[in-house]
């Protein structure tokens, strides 16, 4: 039985880290509505121009573009978005076994897949294992922003532009609400343009374009895979401050049960020790009559 | 003829009345009126005027490209201010840095000039319509 001075340095040491857990998840929730706010900003530039791609689809045809031409998914790139931190419960380890996955049963019908991870908790998990790592990008997460996440899209589209490429996916935890996440697999290349009207505006008119319509689809088609794979960044940003501040809420919330049994514990041994000096006491006035 | 903008940093302009509408395109300025066919644009760096039935606005935009259908004009851009967004003397200052900088680049370094003459450009583009936008009186 551990002895009264052992039981009260633990209940210390405890009572230290749920400190730590209480600021954490203060500070998560904090960065949580940052992030939630920068996701709300962005929104509706994503949603526009998923709108545009429709309409352009629409009315060119798929064909007219390599990034919305359907071909034959040999090699793909599955891009996997985790966080730079851990301390956020199963954020990290749910996107990485989803990632494994998809790679290890060869559920997109690929040849090959190989990966572009964002993300310290990724990299660390995928180095240790036999995958192709074709592209690492780390200093994403710690300030996302559309320029960052283009100069990933352009080399990614460069590669798929160059045959060695012919899919592209997006692995990463879609924000559901603060206690909620879900990880999503999306297709990301060649680019789809849904099949639902978004505004249900599109009728038969012809588009006039400005100056060309190459030209339009040209520009529009790699601003709509950088806005996505920003979009995925940030939601993926204000997923896992979500999934931080619940699991150090649920750390909080055991340091403290775990405070109040080891108080128990400390009182009874102190109760113990009591009766027994006690005992030795009566026991020895007794010897002495 | 309602005029949307919206940018990464979120919507800036959404369902405005107008009456015409001038933007920077690439190949040249061009002039919305209602009625106008369906058209997609790319545009440049540049003021944008909106007339509306209050008077006339002034915006600085940058880059994107605008779609028109069914009476409705959204603009996708990278910035969009208005003139009271911007402040005159910081937008001069910056242009100064950014015509430094050009100065580094020649027509021959491809890609890098261009990004330089865009910066300058947009500044330019900036202090006009803060100029402008004041003559204005809106």
């Amino acid at each position: 039985m551990a002895t009264l001075k052992q039981i009260r340095r633990r209940i210390e040491s405890t009572k230290s880290t749920k400190k730590i857990t209480r600021a954490m998840k203060l500070v998560a929730a904090a960065k949580l509505r940052r992030a939630q706010e920068n996701m709300e900003r962005a929104k509706p530039y994503a949603n526009r121009i998923k709108d545009v791609i429709y309409d352009l689809a629409m009315h060119t045809g798929r064909e007219e573009h390599p990034l919305l031409q359907v071909r034959k998914e040999d090699k793909a790139l599955l891009i996997v978005v985790t966080s730079d931190r851990g301390l956020c419960g199963g954020f990290n380890s749910n996107i990485n076994r989803r990632a494994e996955k998809y790679v290890n049963t060869g559920e997109g019908g690929h040849q090959e897949v190989s990966l572009a991870l964002i993300g310290k908790k990724g990299r660390d998990y995928f180095r240790r294992r036999d995958v192709d790592i074709r592209k690492e990008y780390m200093d994403v997460l710690s300030e996302p922003t559309l320029e960052r996440a283009a100069d990933i899209g352009q080399e990614i589209i460069a590669e798929y532009i160059d045959g060695g490429l012919d899919a592209a996916y997006i692995v990463y935890n879609e924000f559901k609400s603060a206690v909620s996440q879900k990880v999503v697999v999306e297709k990301l290349l060649p680019i789809d343009p849904g099949d639902e009207d978004p505004n249900g505006e599109t009728d038969g008119s012809e588009f006039e374009y400005e100056p060309s319509m190459a030209a339009i689809l040209e520009s529009v088609l790699p601003l709509y895979v950088n806005v996505r794979l920003y979009f995925a960044v940030l939601e993926s940003l204000a997923a896992e401050m979500g999934a931080r501040m619940t699991a150090m809420e649920n750390a909080t919330k055991n340091a403290g049960d775990m405070i109040r049994s080891l108080t128990l514990k400390f009182n009874k041994a102190r109760q113990a020790a009591i009766t027994t000096e006690m005992l030795e006491i009566v026991g020895g006035a007794e010897a002495l009559k | 003829m309602k005029l949307d903008v919206v940018t990464p940093e979120g919507s800036k302009i959404t369902d405005m009345d107008t009456v015409e509408i001038t933007l920077p395109g690439i190949v040249g300025e061009m002039g919305i009126l209602p009625g106008h066919v369906a058209m997609m644009a790319g545009l440049g760096a540049g003021p944008m005027l909106v007339q509306t039935d209050k008077g006339p606005q002034l915006f600085a935009i940058s880059g994107g490209f605008v779609e028109v259908l069914n009476e409705q004009v959204r603009v996708l851009t990278e910035t969009c201010e208005g003139f009271a967004d911007i402040d005159a003397d910081r937008a001069r200052e910056k242009l100064v840095g950014a015509n430094t900088n050009l100065d580094g680049f020649s027509p021959a370094d491809g890609e890098a000039y261009q990004v330089a003459l865009s910066s300058v450009k947009k500044h330019e583009t900036r202090i006009k319509v803060a100029e402008d936008g004041k003559s204005l009186g809106g």
